[in-house]
């Protein structure tokens, strides 16, 4: 026998309370020393005997009838037994595929398909009977929460569209777990009801699925399952796959250049695919492009943009046979310039031999051989002795070159100032005190910087070790993203003397500082450049100075775009991704200032709905759940600034290709699902499925007998004591 | 003279010195006719030799010569003899029974039945030993425990007080069987004064009253009960146990068994009440909430004059 709701046999303990009340009264009963027991008789002798019988089947009445209802509200079943026909009614989990590879929901579709499916299987449910209509796109939010109102059932899922989203078929799996655990009845049924796309079914995912299916399968009642796969005819398709673009930001006027991605998963070449570049919601310009068979093709677009602010790309394809994917739009945040602050340890009168000289100059460039990117950064020189909260009030990025020592005071406002989102570059040189910079710029981890100074090398006393080599191939990394095709842009770099610092130096993830990362290193391991977060901010450490003491770095073409680019990635942040896919949430984050307030969020179709920020560390953020319709999202903050977000459909659909019927079938196996091939198997699927017979109801007339026997039993008492007195 | 009491304290004293006063105004010497051996202030119904004549009657052989009214004769040529009021005093004894029983005191009770039995003793002796009455004690429980022969000896009383005193109430009643085998210890005819709870088989107890009564004595019965044990009015689960065998006890509700111990009880009294008119015995019922003298004075005033 098992309990459908064990926990409510902790019920049963009420029985205890009769039986301790009975014990407690018994203590408390009187004790009469008597002298006239002659006149306690025989005759009352047996009455008394009698009485305390009757008190014992009332106490034993009182006690059985709350163990009785505990086990009646348990729902026990006894497997032994048969479920009494297909009349008893059951707990059915439908997980309905709703991605958009189901196609429009015409009854020929495959969307169509299942919806018939799951009507019909609706339409074979005893009455009394309890189900859940899971969207595979997504579990968290059913389509049909538990209900036993089947018409309204079959009348919602009649007006389920496809979602612009990928199928989640392991979450899905889980989610019906857990509500088959919980189901009511005896008979249980999972119903899958898909086109099982074989993109949604990878290999990589195969072992999780399967510890979801044997915590179907280990369930206590153990759900029957069925499967339908709706018969679908594999249609060309072409994908615009993705628009890629550099993330670091970007100034007004400055070129960006962008590269979309498009691929055709037909057997056939698609030739003279129409492409429409838009920008601002304005075409830009259009091309045609043949795409080999089963293989993609880039198309590109250098633009620039004259106003700070968020601004629009989009590239579409020609329409097929799966629109959601022929278009995929981006988000380009033009910034204003960057103010950079230079902090020059080592100042000199003499030409580029200032610690800060050949910063300045590569930061003031306005072209770059390998970005032709116009700077947009706002550089100031300043001594180490004048950095204070007010000085850092005005800037974004702040460069520690050669500072020799810094007081406690300065230390923890350029520890504020990272941590609210401000980038920190450190660079060493011949004045840093070593001892000092470990102790309170990396305070054994858990301050500014990633890594402490090591040991100091110079090419003399390395004695037999090389000169350093920056080692290949260069890491993917934004900041080296124009050395990645080269990857001769180091190949010179003659270093003479560096600080050994390592990357992972026992750092972890002490305090709110994250594990150092090496941007780029030597061939000996240790890195040349370090990173790591530091609250919401970045920060970059260098081995070596950006003079010409140390190494020929300055003088190197790749210094200017590595300048740059290191600057600009500190100035990143860890602002969110305004560009997302559809169900997934935006994400905002502002100043800490604005926690508490609500930013007003525009969806595609017009609707205005509030997004309240809150506190979190030291950023106010916020986040928008409901962005199931893919396009552009307005995010207007309470001061009125206006800022665009892109929802793009999930590519995960794109690919049309279906799992092969074997495949199906092994997975069935493997569940030990039925597969049905049309919606009346289905029905029929889960009418042969027997778990055993709850015996609640036998328990519910026991517990009212009872009741009836114990107030009967109550009034005879009563009525012997009145005629007694 | 001070009443003594036996319980000795200060509020029982009190209480006796009142109820002998009370007492004293009864005039119970006028009422009652009752014989006995020493002249005292009650008249005999057995006629002697005495101040006060009574009457003549006819010569019978036997009959001394000297109480030949030898006046009369000369007038008349008869032989009668001259018979005179003779003045005796009173032979009673105290039965006290002190069995378990008569411990028993409930909530509204002014002492325990024992106690209650004590007090009522000590008022009559007192009483009796105030007119020159000869009393005596027996206290029983199953068998005879103490016996005190009757005497009228004003410094009897402090014997009789001690000894009521020194006696606890415990083990089992058996009136019949003890009656019965005091009997011969209670010589010539008197008067029996029996202070229980007669709580045992009353076919004995009249038994021992008849053989009691063969011997000439008169027998008077304080039946002594409890406001509770005529009321019963316990409720709740509760467990009897027995005062004087500590392994009858009964567990039960009270409140449903109060109509048959009722009956019980009505019963047990209508048989006692028979049985004392049939043979002649006084009953006079004295329940312990009521003070003992005001059991005594109704005693009293309603014993039939014997005159």
């Amino acid at each position: 026998m098992t309990f459908l709701n064990a926990t409510l046999l902790a019920g049963a303990a009420a029985g205890g309370i009769p039986i301790a009340i009975h014990l407690l009264q018994r203590k408390r009963r009187k004790v009469v020393l008597w002298g006239a027991m002659q006149l306690l008789t025989a005759q009352t002798h047996r009455r008394s005997r009698t009485l305390q019988l009757d008190h014992l089947l009332l106490l034993l009445l009182r006690t059985a009838i709350p163990v009785v209802l505990a086990l009646c509200m348990a729902k026990p079943l006894l497997s032994g037994l048969s479920s009494g026909g297909n009349s008893s009614p059951a707990s059915v989990v439908i997980l309905l595929d709703d991605s958009a590879s189901m196609g429009d929901g015409a009854p020929s579709s495959p969307l169509g398909q299942v919806k018939a499916a799951a009507k019909s299987l609706l339409e074979a449910l005893p009455r009394g009977s309890e189900v859940t209509v899971i969207p595979i796109t997504d579990p968290d939010a059913p389509i049909i929460a538990l209900t036993t109102d089947l018409p309204s059932a079959a009348q919602k899922i009649t007006l389920r569209a496809a979602q612009p989203a990928a199928a989640r078929i392991t979450d899905s799996l889980d989610a019906a777990a857990t509500l088959l655990s919980r189901s009511h009845h005896a008979r249980r049924h999972l119903a899958i009801l898909s086109d099982f796309q074989a993109s949604n079914w990878p290999d990589a995912a195969a072992e999780a699925r399967l510890q979801t299916l044997q915590r179907i399968q280990s369930q206590t009642i153990q759900p029957s399952v069925s499967i339908l796969q709706a018969s679908a005819t594999t249609t060309p398709n072409t994908a615009v796959e993705s628009l890629d673009f550099s993330r670091l930001p970007v100034g007004p006027n400055q070129k960006l250049k962008f590269v979309a991605t498009l691929r055709n998963y037909d057997t056939n070449a698609r030739n003279g695919v129409q492409v429409v570049w838009k920008v601002d919601g304005h075409t830009v310009t259009s091309a045609r492009v043949d795409i080999p068979q089963s293989q993609s093709t880039q198309v590109a677009l250098e633009r620039s943009f004259t106003e700070p602010g968020t601004h629009t790309v989009q590239i579409s394809a020609d329409h097929d046979s799966l629109p959601f994917d022929d278009a995929f739009t981006s988000i380009v945040t033009v910034h204003q310039p960057i103010p950079v602050l230079l902090v020059n340890g080592r100042p000199s009168q003499e030409a580029l031999q200032g610690e800060t000289d050949f910063l300045e100059i590569a930061l003031q460039s306005r072209t770059s051989s390998l970005s032709d990117s116009a700077s947009f950064f706002q550089t100031s020189v300043v001594e180490p002795a004048t950095v204070g909260a007010q000085l850092l009030k005005k800037t974004q990025i702040v460069v520690l070159a050669d500072v020799h020592t810094l007081s406690a005071q300065q230390v923890r406002d350029l520890e504020d100032f990272v941590r609210a989102g401000g980038g920190l570059v450190y660079l060493p040189g011949r004045q840093t005190d070593q001892p000092w910079t470990n102790k309170a710029l990396h305070n054994n981890g858990k301050g500014l910087l990633p890594a402490p100074l090591a040991a100091f090398s110079t090419e003399q006393s390395a004695g037999k070790r090389l000169p350093p080599t920056v080692a290949k191939p260069y890491p993917r990394h934004p900041i080296l993203e124009p050395f990645q095709q080269s990857e001769s842009a180091f190949d010179e770099l003659r270093i003479k003397a560096w600080f050994s610092i390592h990357p992972g130096s026992p750092v972890g993830e002490i305090g709110e500082s994250s594990a150092a990362g090496a941007i780029l290193s030597f061939d000996s391991g240790e890195a040349l450049f370090l990173e790591h977060k530091y609250g919401a901010g970045t920060v970059i450490q260098s081995a070596i100075p950006c003079s010409a003491d140390w190494s020929n770095l300055p003088t190197r073409p790749a210094f200017v775009p590595l300048v740059q680019r290191m600057v600009s990635y500190c100035a990143l942040g860890s602002n969110p991704d305004p560009v997302v896919e559809a169900g997934r949430p935006l994400l905002f984050q502002l100043p800490p200032n604005e926690a508490g307030k609500s930013l007003t969020v525009i969806t595609p179709l017009g609707r205005s709905t509030q997004a309240h920020l809150q506190l979190k560390g030291a950023k106010a953020v916020g986040e928008f759940t409901s962005t199931h319709t893919p396009g552009i999202y307005q995010v207007v903050s309470p001061e009125g600034d206006a800022k665009s977000y892109a929802v793009n459909p999930s590519r995960e659909e794109s690919d049309l290709h279906l799992l092969a019927t074997d495949a199906v079938v092994s997975f069935a196996k493997t569940c030990g699902a039925s597969v049905s091939k049309s919606p009346d198997e289905l029905a029929s699927s889960i009418q042969g499925s027997e778990h055993g017979r709850e015996i609640w109801r036998p328990l519910v007339w026991a517990t009212l007998l009872l009741l009836l026997a114990e107030m009967l039993l109550s009034q005879r008492f009563s009525r012997l004591e009145n005629s007694a007195k | 003279m001070k009443p003594p009491t036996p319980s000795g304290d200060q509020g029982s004293a009190s209480l006796a010195k009142r109820a002998y006063r009370r007492i004293l105004k009864l005039q119970l010497l006028a009422r009652h006719l009752v014989e006995g051996f020493s002249t005292g202030i009650h008249r005999s119904p057995q006629k002697g030799a005495s101040v006060i004549f009574k009457q003549h009657r006819p010569y019978v052989s036997g009959d001394e010569v000297r109480r030949i009214d030898w006046q009369l004769f000369a007038r008349s040529d008869r032989f009668y003899i001259r018979e005179f009021e003779q003045e005796t005093n009173l032979r009673a004894t105290l039965l006290v029974d002190l069995s378990g029983s008569m411990s028993y005191a409930g909530a509204r009770a002014l002492q325990s039945k024992a106690d209650y039995a004590r007090s009522l003793a000590m008022h009559l002796a007192t009483l009796l030993i105030q007119q020159q009455d000869s009393v005596g004690l027996l206290t029983f429980d199953s068998k005879i425990r103490d016996h005190l022969p009757p005497n009228s000896r004003p410094n009897h009383l402090k014997l009789l007080a001690h000894t009521l005193e020194r006696e606890s109430p415990s083990g089992e009643t058996s009136l019949g069987s003890v009656l019965s085998t005091a009997a011969p210890k209670l010589g010539r005819r008197g008067i029996l004064i029996l202070l229980s709870d007669c709580l045992d088989h009353l076919d004995h107890l009249f038994k021992a009253f008849s053989r009691l009564q063969s011997q000439q004595h008169e027998i008077v019965v304080f039946h002594i009960l409890d406001r509770d044990e005529l009321e019963f009015p316990f409720e709740g689960w509760t467990r009897f146990e027995s005062l004087e065998n500590s392994a009858d006890h009964l567990e039960t509700d009270p409140a449903a068994l109060k109509k048959i111990y009722m009956e019980n009880l009505a019963a047990f009294q209508t048989q006692l009440s028979a049985g004392c008119n049939r043979q002649k015995v006084q009953l006079c019922q004295a329940v312990t909430d009521e003070p003992p003298e005001v059991v005594l004075a109704r005693f009293l005033v309603r014993r039939p004059s014997r005159r």
